[in-house]
């Protein structure tokens, strides 16, 4: 069946190019080759011309494809996968790279090296590293485009963007007055509600946005690791944690608000001032439980965003604090508070651009699992430099010294780019990147004597250690753009990278003390190198009522002195990595039936894999599988429109995560309304 | 079930969709009795639509030079100028009445040879106006242009080497950041800068310097897959023609006298 589907899509896409091809045409493709770009350089340029490997999301493609998530968004990305955990719960991963070490825990598969933005302001959790998704307090409403950079930028952004960026632009009030709301309901008792009023004052512009959602789990069952079976959650014997989950049936119980007031940015002295507060209670994977792959988050936090810039300064402050819990681990309870402070300046020469900078973190977090309150400081000296040597051939280069309170080493990251645009419709590229980790609260500061609750002879002792090493990653890439003619752009990029400097919590043989079983956990250094070749391939094709976006990224990772186990002086060899597909790609094409009808097919393919993780885990073989999302959308007129959806239409009902749901074809249902100009 | 019901229907859609396909080009292939023409709107005064009799400089060539070679010519509804573009490579259009010819443009549509051409001035803030008489008088100084507009040759082997000139996406833009002093100056086509200023309220605020930094050729463009290929090279003739005879300098000649009367309407109102 799967190989039907395939070739229904093939014969589709295909159609198109024999109807319209071949042509000088303004179209789809000349527009994305020509949008404006400002995460890889840090400033504006055009996305033909840019260093660097990156893609844009914009509004419009979210609003066709019927993405109700951020990082459900992320599907229409080349080079990234996207798995879903349980209905609206989304891990994102930018060209894999993922739990590499064997005998890795269960939150090794969450992404750890991607480092994620929203207005410049940075999300990462230091918890263990990694993104909550469910606690951004922003909706698709809000998403004015999303830059995804593939590759080392830590150079640019201070530590964690070892595997690449996701930079959130949010909108902006325009200047004329509106109140917009947009409802959506699927099956599984999924309901959006969001709401934007914007009006602009003089010179300022407010906007005002809020967004409830609830989403039911596609299970009533969770995967139980001693069974190995899903089991309703009466049946299931837990044994690492003290309790169950608030509401097992539900995946999202989520609400956020955002108030953002600026001037006009093209103005000499512009500001951007935002508030905002989410609360959030979902199931995603976080936590290493011995029983079931999925835990309850509660998660509320506040906060804002200051930007002023004056000419070509450029400065940011930024503050966010809130609680963090997760069911039935009462150890891991924390407060977090994470304070944001950044200044750059761009001086301009004929053929030159200089711009330093210095990036300032603190973050504090005060939990029992570090022993109360902890904090980490990270000060990023950055200096970029960008030469013409001829007006189509560019050199930049950038530094970066990021200086940590924990460890005590220091990491320098560099950058060295060149562009050369061989004719007007073609430019090469290639680099030489470095990233590196920044410290985590778990990594550095976990003290913990976890004495099981249903076995109280049993007893983990977890240690961290605060000069614990920074993982790093080298990439080399190569890359080409090519305006093949006005509706065909084609992209290619080659990319090789080198990943060590591996910590994880190695294990100590089993002690008896005080009539306790305990086992010493306690991070140290491990021998592993990852090495990854690769290469993404992007098209984009626009007919006259069609547009098409197809991508496909073949990718291996060897590991090089993988160790047999965690215990101290296990033996070494080298394997390949299983756990990111070979391959993985995807399709997004529209066809526009008319003015107001638009159907949007948006289909992406993982390539077999497995996952390795230490016991009870195990292991799990996850077969290839096609999901597709069929999109009917009809705009009325200005004011009012709606769509019709049926996602995750697959030949496959398997779990695409750790044994967490197995998806199902669901059903949605949207409506927007606008009021005002 | 519902699934396969849904792959079923793919292969129907396909079906559906080549039957669309094959329509289309049917009622594409369009008759040979007039020669249709569009142009890029809020381009005045190369190119209007408000008066039917006056099309702008560019619309008025093409509708003068039809008349004296006895064709028939019809304007095309306002369109998107990829739109525009498009139809004319498919020949669904014939004529575009006012193109910069660029290398990508030459492959695909014939030109006329250039009748106009489109001046790039100087915008500053009047509070900020310097004294600009060659283009070195922009050294030291912070400006910008619309993304992937060209200065000419000269003037962009002289920028590269001497000048700061950033690029912005629009000319809202680069008026914006004119206004609200970001840039020390702003490079755009002069009769429609002027227009674009009018429209956000910022005559005011910004200046147009006298001297012209560069001029680009306007053409204009015929395509090279209409069925009137007879028709179109007629009226290319016709359009040399009227070049030689100074027909369209005429035509030029109007269009600044009524932009200047304008100008002058304006200045005697304030």
């Amino acid at each position: 069946m799967v190989h039907n589907y395939i070739l229904c899509l093939l014969v589709t896409a295909l159609i198109p190019m024999s109807s319209f091809s071949d042509g000088l045409f303004y179209g789809e493709s000349e527009e994305m080759g020509s949008a404006s770009s400002s995460t890889s350089s840090k400033r504006d340029e055009e996305l033909f011309s840019t260093p660097l490997s990156i893609s844009i999301v914009t509004a419009d493609q979210i609003k066709k494809s019927a993405v109700t998530s951020i990082a459900e968004a992320m599907k229409l990305v080349p080079g990234v996968i996207v798995r879903e955990q349980t209905n609206g719960q989304f891990e994102v991963h930018l060209r894999g790279l993922q739990s590499v070490i064997s005998g890795a825990t269960l939150t090794s598969l969450n992404n750890l090296k991607t480092l994620i933005m929203i207005d410049n302001r940075i999300v990462f959790d230091y918890f263990n590293g990694g993104i909550f998704w469910d606690t951004l307090p922003i909706s698709v409403e809000d998403v004015d485009r999303i830059e995804v950079v593939r590759g080392a930028v830590s150079s640019l952004y201070g530590a964690n963007a070892v595997t690449g960026v996701i930079h959130i632009f949010t909108k902006r009030a325009r200047d004329q007055g509106s109140v917009k709301t947009s409802l959506i309901a699927g099956t599984k008792n999924s309901q959006i509600a969001q709401f934007v009023a914007e009006k602009s004052f003089e010179q300022a512009r407010i906007r005002l946005s809020a967004m409830s959602e609830k989403r039911d789990r596609y299970e009533d069952e969770y995967f139980d690791f001693a069974t190995r079976e899903y089991q309703k959650p009466r049946d299931i014997n837990l044994t690492s944690t003290l309790g169950s989950h608030n509401h097992p049936e539900q995946a999202v119980d989520k609400h956020s608000f955002n108030a953002v007031i600026n001037n006009d940015p093209l103005n000499f002295l512009n500001y951007d001032l935002s508030f905002f507060h989410q609360e959030s209670d979902v199931q995603k994977v976080h936590m290493n439980s011995n029983d079931i792959p999925l835990t309850n988050n509660l998660s509320n936090t506040d906060g804002y965003n200051l930007k002023l810039n004056y000419g070509n300064f450029s400065s940011r402050v930024s503050q966010h604090w809130g609680k963090q819990e997760t069911v039935g681990f009462p150890d891991f309870t924390y407060d977090t508070e994470i304070s944001q402070a950044s200044l750059s300046y761009q001086i301009k020469y004929p053929r030159w651009v200089i711009q330093p900078g210095i990036d300032s973190y603190r973050i504090k977090y005060d939990g029992i699992f570090i022993g109360g309150e902890r904090e980490l400081i990270e000060i990023n000296y950055m200096l970029r430099m960008e030469y013409n040597p001829h007006k189509n051939w560019r050199f930049i280069s950038a530094l970066s010294y990021s200086d940590f309170n924990a460890p005590e080493d220091n990491e320098l990251n560099y950058q060295f780019l060149s562009t050369y645009q061989l004719s007007f419709d073609t430019s090469i590229r290639g680099s030489i990147q470095t990233s590196s980790s920044s410290p985590f609260m778990v990594g550095q500061y976990i003290d913990l004597e976890f004495t099981f609750p249903n076995d109280t002879t049993q007893r983990v002792d977890v240690k961290g250690d605060k000069n614990g090493r920074l993982s790093r990653i080298e990439t080399y890439e190569l890359g080409i753009r090519k305006q093949l003619n006005f509706n065909n752009f084609i992209e290619l990029e080659l990319f090789h990278s080198e990943l060590d400097n591996f910590t994880t919590f190695m294990i100590k043989a089993p002690v008896l003390i005080d009539g306790q079983t305990v086992t010493t956990r306690s991070l140290g250094n491990l021998p592993q190198k990852a090495v990854q070749d690769g290469a993404t391939i992007n098209w984009l094709y626009e007919g006259l009522g069609w547009d098409v976006n197809a991508f496909l990224t073949w990718q291996n990772t060897e590991v090089l002195n993988q160790t047999e186990s965690l215990f101290e002086g296990a033996n070494t060899f080298n394997e390949h990595n299983k756990t990111t597909p070979k391959y993985f790609a995807g399709l997004n094409a529209n066809w526009k039936i008319s003015e107001s009808l638009n159907f949007n097919l948006l289909s992406n393919y993982l390539h077999e894999h497995t996952f390795e993780l230490q016991q009870p885990q195990g292991s799990k073989y996850i077969p290839s599988a096609l999901y597709s999302n069929l999109t009917l959308n009809y705009q009325y007129n200005n004011y009012t429109g709606g769509y019709i959806s049926v996602k995750n239409l697959s030949d496959q009902d398997e779990s695409q995560h750790f044994y967490t749901d197995r998806l199902e074809p669901t059903y949605w249902l949207g409506f927007n309304m606008k009021f005002g100009d | 079930m519902i699934r396969y019901m849904l792959f079923r229907n793919s292969y129907l859609k396909q079906l559906l969709l080549i039957v669309l396909c094959s329509v289309s080009n049917l009622i594409f292939a369009a008759s040979c009795e007039s020669l249709s023409v569009n142009g890029a709107d809020g381009w005045y005064p190369y190119f209007a639509r408000q008066n039917p009799d006056k099309l702008g400089i560019m619309g008025d060539i093409v509708t003068r030079a039809a008349e004296r070679a006895n064709l028939n010519i019809r304007l095309n509804p306002s369109i998107p100028w990829k739109r525009i573009l498009f139809n004319l490579r498919y020949g669904k259009l014939d004529i575009i009445a006012g193109a910069l010819r660029t290398q990508q443009r030459e492959k695909q549509f014939l030109f006329s040879s250039p009748v106009h051409f489109a001046e790039l001035r100087v915008f500053v803030r009047k509070d900020r106006s310097f004294d600009f008489n060659q283009i070195s008088d922009l050294i030291g100084r912070s400006g910008g242009k619309v993304r992937g507009m060209s200065l000419g040759q000269e003037a962009e082997d002289y920028a590269f080497e001497n000048l700061i000139i950033d690029d912005v996406p629009s000319p809202k833009s680069l008026f914006q950041m004119v206004a609200g002093g970001r840039l020390d100056y702003g490079i755009f086509y002069w009769s429609t800068g002027k227009q674009e200023i009018e429209k956000n309220n910022l005559s005011s605020i910004i200046n147009i310097l006298p001297y012209a930094l560069s001029k680009e050729g306007l053409y204009i463009a015929f395509s090279k897959n209409s069925q009137c290929q007879a028709k179109i090279s007629q009226l290319n003739n016709e359009i040399q023609r009227m070049k030689d005879d100074g027909s369209i300098e005429a035509i030029i000649q109007y269009y600044h006298s009524v932009v200047a009367t304008e100008e002058l309407e304006r200045m005697n109102g304030s």
